[in-house]
């Protein structure tokens, strides 16, 4: 754990909201990014990440130090993700809301049409991966964690993160040929 | 397509825009959300402090039941044998000590 970390989590522990606050600061944008990967919903992941934050500082007296701060931060943002509970139709209706708000805004300003549409395209496939699945990708991937540290976050095995990967890649390899085909 | 394409295609996925005032307060909206929480402190075990004062409870239980009255009897022996001195001083013949204690025999002559 970084030590500007370590000073505030153990004031966070003591019962300071204000060292909480800049954890929070501090981390906001990682769990920001881990939440919408995962949901495909830029209100959902704030949602999701507020919850992250608030069951976090619940939770505060029971982190140990053994691992990173980010890694346990990590861990309760992907749960909180896979308890997301949403309808496929529902889900989908709410990246194709992100998806028109990211092309205006800009992150997603001044990319082609073509662009576009492989972005969305990647978008929708990532959200068709069963949430494990997806949670592996998250983590490896955008994340940049490597398989021993995603197996802590997900509390499964090195294996059982390999293999999520593995079938993960094949889907979306599938899923995004050059053709266009999703199916 | 290869893992290098589907990592570089997946990574071209941007995020939500957000703006600073968003990053700004965000961080002052969770902590308005913080309820006071009961820190729970990894506890320390219960164990082994048990077994030690234990441990502790015991030895004086068997220095209650053994050492503590024979060190009784000695000192009451002690206690007899230096009064009795005192009454003849110079008249102590002999002075033993056996499974029943101590024992002296006193002279009549200095």
């Amino acid at each position: 754990m970084a030590d500007a970390d370590a000073d505030l989590v153990l004031q966070s522990q003591n019962g300071d909201p204000s060292a909480f606050e800049l954890l929070v600061r501090n981390h906001q944008q990682m769990v920001h990014a881990l939440t919408f990967r995962m949901t495909g919903s830029a209100a959902d992941a704030e949602d999701l990440a507020q919850e992250t934050f608030l069951r976090a500082y619940e939770q505060i007296g029971s982190f140990n130090g053994r691992a990173k701060f980010s890694t346990w931060l990590y861990s309760i943002a992907v749960h909180a993700c896979l308890n997301w509970r949403r309808d496929e139709a529902r889900r989908f209706q709410a990246y194709a809301q992100c998806a028109e708000e990211t092309g205006a805004k800009p992150a997603g300003a001044g990319i082609s049409p073509a662009e576009n549409e492989m972005v969305q395209r990647t978008q929708a496939a990532l959200m068709k991966l069963p949430a494990k699945q997806r949670a592996a990708i998250v983590l490896t991937i955008y994340e940049g964690l490597n398989h021993a540290e995603a197996s802590k976050v997900l509390g499964c095995s090195e294996t059982t993160v390999s293999w999520r990967v593995f079938a993960a890649k094949r889907k979306l390899k599938r899923w995004l040929t050059a053709n266009g085909n999703e199916q | 397509m290869n893992d290098f394409e589907l990592e570089s295609k997946l990574k071209r996925v941007p995020l939500p825009a957000r703006t600073d005032e968003y990053w700004e307060h965000f961080p002052s909206h969770v902590r308005s959300q913080l309820r006071p929480v009961l820190v729970e402190r990894p506890q320390k075990t219960f164990l082994p402090r048990l077994a030690w004062g234990s441990a502790a409870a015991l030895a004086c239980l068997i220095f209650a039941l053994t050492l503590w009255p024979a060190s009784q009897v000695v000192l009451k022996d002690a206690r007899v044998f230096r009064r009795e001195l005192a009454q003849f001083p110079n008249h102590l013949r002999v002075f033993m000590a056996d499974e029943h204690g101590m024992h002296h025999l006193i002279a009549d002559q200095p």
